[in-house]
């Protein structure tokens, strides 16, 4: 792990030392895949976004003032551009089965318990694709970010009572959700 | 103490986070309140399922390789000219210039192909002069407001904005999935509200709002 802070790897990079840029990437990629990732139906799309995000903070980053936190200043962009991918494919999804969990090559029967575990992966899946588009992004940052309110406030530039509320409804749609079992 | 008040807790009780005192305050309330007990249930089973969920991981090496993808697309993309590619020197010199330059080109640009700009409007006006007049069912306003509320003639794609700071509003405002639902031939409800906290309003609470606002803001 580099010893060095965000803000000293930005201005390397705007110095003109480009690995500084690499190095970034290389501390944030797996973290930012997992927000757009649980945003996201797919792999596939999260990929295309994940690099999207990155592009795009490689031609801004001469510009970053530093006026929030890199990390804030990467998931702002990670969300929006995930969200703006989610409105571009306007067609709503069908979970079949399948959908989400890993493809098994053998024939042989599954334990109970994993299967279990694949149909709740499956339902909270096709829960949080159901969320509004605010509530999932509030959700996403909060529970499996673990983010606290006043950081997501910064980042979605929303009130931390417009957050909490927000978080409540998507928590409670999710499990109105898995107990109808839909 | 109200319901809306207590949601917090509910969350904080079954994250294991409430401490003591509200714990006690949320005991009191739910020995009255069905409603509350049944939202407490339906977070604990979303939490409960959340737990037995597992992600699904990418494909062996994907971190491994994302970097160099990432720089072959940022290598392949046309370059854009660029101030970073001068010395720091030059940078110090031209940055300040050039940011007055931009800007009074942004201001002129503006003034000059917004016929209908006046900066004495409020940004809820301009937004709301900016939709084509043939395009908006009805506008509903009052003097003091704290949202703006917008619903297309499709229920599902209805929205609601919320923002405390109307100053914020030409920001927030999500003109590209209003010009959207327009080009797919939806009209456009714009209400204007006035002492609605609109922070706490669900999204299925959206119709009653409406309805609110149609009875009281004209």
């Amino acid at each position: 792990m580099d010893p060095r802070s965000d803000l000293e790897l930005i201005q390397e990079f705007k110095n003109g030392n480009n690995k500084a840029f690499n190095l970034l990437v290389l501390r944030y990629q797996e973290k930012l895949y997992w927000v757009v990732r649980r945003l996201l139906p797919d792999h596939d799309e999260a990929d295309d976004v994940v690099q999207d995000v990155f592009v795009k903070v490689y031609r801004s980053l001469g510009s970053f003032k530093g006026d929030s936190s890199f990390y804030t200043w990467l998931y702002r962009i990670a969300v929006n551009l995930s969200l703006n991918e989610i409105r571009r494919k306007k067609t709503r999804r069908t979970f079949s089965l399948d959908d989400g969990v890993t493809q098994h090559e053998s024939t042989d029967p599954l334990p109970v318990e994993k299967l279990e575990q694949e149909e709740q992966t499956r339902l909270i899946k096709a829960a949080i694709e159901k969320l509004p588009d605010k509530q999932k992004k509030v959700f996403v940052l909060r529970y499996y970010e673990e983010l606290p309110y006043e950081e997501i406030s910064k980042i979605l530039k929303t009130s931390v009572g417009g957050l909490k509320a927000n978080y409540f409804h998507a928590v409670k749609k999710i499990g109105e959700f898995v107990k109808n079992g839909m | 103490m109200e319901c809306d008040a207590i949601r917090s807790l509910l969350i904080e009780k079954q994250e294991g986070t409430l401490s003591p005192e509200d714990g006690r305050t949320l005991d009191r309330h739910l020995a009255t309140c069905d409603r509350c007990k049944e939202d407490l249930a339906l977070i604990g089973i979303s939490f409960e399922a959340l737990r037995g969920a597992r992600d699904q991981e990418p494909p062996t090496h994907y971190f491994a390789n994302l970097l160099p993808r990432i720089r072959e697309r940022i290598e392949n993309e046309p370059k854009e000219f660029s101030v970073l590619f001068l010395p720091a020197w030059a940078q110090r010199i031209l940055a300040p210039g050039s940011a007055l330059a931009v800007l009074g080109s942004l201001v002129a640009l503006y003034v000059l192909l917004t016929p209908s700009f006046d900066p004495s409007r409020s940004g809820l006006e301009q937004i709301v002069a900016d939709v084509p007049r043939e395009d908006i069912d009805r506008v509903t306003e009052e003097v003091t407001y704290t949202g703006v509320l917008t619903r297309t003639m499709e229920p599902s794609q209805r929205m609601l904005e919320t923002m405390s700071n109307p100053s914020a509003v030409s920001q927030q405002f999500d003109r590209e999935l209003v010009a959207d639902q327009l080009e797919h031939g939806h009209s456009l409800t714009i209400f204007l509200a006035g002492d609605i906290p609109f922070e706490d309003i669900a999204e299925e609470d959206v119709d009653p709002v409406i309805m609110k606002l149609d009875k009281t803001s004209l």
